[in-house]
């Protein structure tokens, strides 16, 4: 084999020591067959690069991703459908009223989520059912709401808020059995009516939907408790 | 300043990969080739290169880019895909100018170039005089006459392998084994060159 290969090659490949390569470097500048090896050297490893290149750009190109160049037009349509459709559908979304059953458990979930103390003589027992049902505890509720039901001086409020508790219980059909109690007490702001509509509206059969509304409208034109709503609720209903 | 640290979880895992070595390296590769070809749309687009000149702008930055990895050039001061599209963009450049011009391209530093660097000036100018480059075009045609072994072993070594790495690759007894075989090959090509026989 060609010793001055070994030698150009230990050069190129770092493996000679600092008066080795001053030595080669020298030689390379004053003889001109050595400085001519080198140059072969050289164009060889080039050539190889070369052709490692060429390999490596074909293997390359086999595994390219397959990307069209440019979108095309129906790709843009494609998307501008999309959004256009997401606006309108977002539009109707935000347009369309409620559902009036929405309606109703929005109501109960902000405004009968706690009951209001009330100051009586026979508090006690009614506070004690409040409390039980500020607590989250309805089973101790309905039974003081249901016992009080039948003791005179708190009977009124015991029958709204026994109602009250099978309303947020999802018991509707026995709300609204205590609401029409309630309505046909003598008071003044009855708020039977109101509530029982909500109790309706919570129901939901094809029939409550009617009554309901009519419900809604005698409170409003009464200007009975929660007529507020029954006026907003109607313009969407 | 602080250097940017390569926060990417793929960066750290193609990273790895290139310098980990071993046969292994070559889906390294192409997981770093397919990772970020998206940029080729960027040659058409901004550089206005055809679709053919955009993707091999993007094969050579590539391999720089496994170079420079291998070689331990590159310091993770920036995300993998900046380096990438940094050297992609210089080629686009290259390729541009090398279309509408008949400039020399000037972000592309030769094989030939970087090896010669190697040598000081009196040494460099010595030898780039005797450098005959119509002898390159014949040398590609002579590898191909050498032997498959041959052919592999000297292509892997310009593949920046150790030759550690190419006695397990294939199948030699050792590192000393494949150094002495790859300058025989060098030799066997050599031999083959009509005026160096």
């Amino acid at each position: 084999m060609n010793e001055q290969l070994h030698y150009i090659d230990d050069y190129f490949t770092g493996a000679l020591g600092p008066e080795e390569k001053a030595a080669f470097e020298q030689r390379c500048a004053t003889d001109e067959d050595f400085a001519r090896s080198v140059a072969f050297y050289l164009t060889a490893r080039t050539a190889i690069k070369d052709q490692l290149r060429e390999n490596k750009t074909a293997a390359f190109n086999a595994i390219a991703p397959r990307i069209p160049a440019t979108r095309p037009i129906w790709h843009y349509l494609a998307v501008a459908a999309a959004v256009l459709v997401l606006v309108v559908a977002g539009w109707w979304l935000y347009q369309r009223p409620p559902a009036p059953s929405t309606l109703a458990a929005d109501y109960i979930q902000t405004e009968l989520h706690r009951l209001s103390t009330t100051m009586s003589s026979e508090g006690d027992s009614l506070q004690t059912g409040i409390a039980a049902y500020n607590k989250g505890d309805y089973q101790t509720a309905e039974k003081i709401f249901s016992t009080l039901t039948n003791r005179a001086s708190v009977k009124t409020d015991a029958i709204k808020y026994l109602g009250i508790v099978y309303l947020v219980t999802n018991r509707y059909d026995k709300a609204i059995t205590q609401f029409d109690l309630l309505i046909q007490e003598p008071l003044y702001a009855n708020p039977g009516p109101f509530y029982k509509a909500l109790a309706l509206l919570r129901r939901a059969t094809p029939e409550d939907l009617p009554l309901a509304k009519e419900l809604l409208l005698e409170v409003k034109n009464k200007q009975l408790p929660g007529s507020k709503y029954a006026a907003e609720w109607l313009n969407k209903l | 300043m602080i250097p940017i640290t390569v926060n990417s979880s793929r960066d750290a895992e193609i990273l790895a990969g290139l310098q980990m070595g071993g046969p292994a390296r070559r889906s390294f590769e192409e997981l770093l080739y397919t990772s970020f070809y998206y940029l080729t749309r960027e040659g058409e687009r901004k550089y206005n290169l055809s679709t053919d000149d955009s993707a091999s702008a993007y094969s050579d930055a590539v391999i720089a880019v496994i170079d420079n990895v291998v070689a331990g050039r590159f310091e993770s001061r920036a995300s993998l895909k900046t380096y990438i599209s940094q050297i992609f963009y210089n080629k686009c450049v290259d390729l541009r100018r090398k279309n509408t011009t008949n400039k020399e391209r000037v972000h592309h530093t030769s094989d030939l170039d970087a090896m010669l660097l190697l040598l000081p000036d009196n040494a460099r100018n010595a030898v780039q005089q005797l450098i005959d480059n119509n002898n390159r075009a014949l040398l590609r045609r002579k590898l191909a006459e050498i032997g498959e072994k041959c052919r592999e072993l000297l292509l892997l070594f310009e593949d920046g392998y150790p030759d550690r790495e190419i006695a397990a690759m294939l199948h030699y007894n050792s590192a000393e084994v494949v150094k002495v075989s790859r300058r025989r090959c060098l030799d066997k090509l050599r031999e083959k060159m009509p005026g160096y026989e």
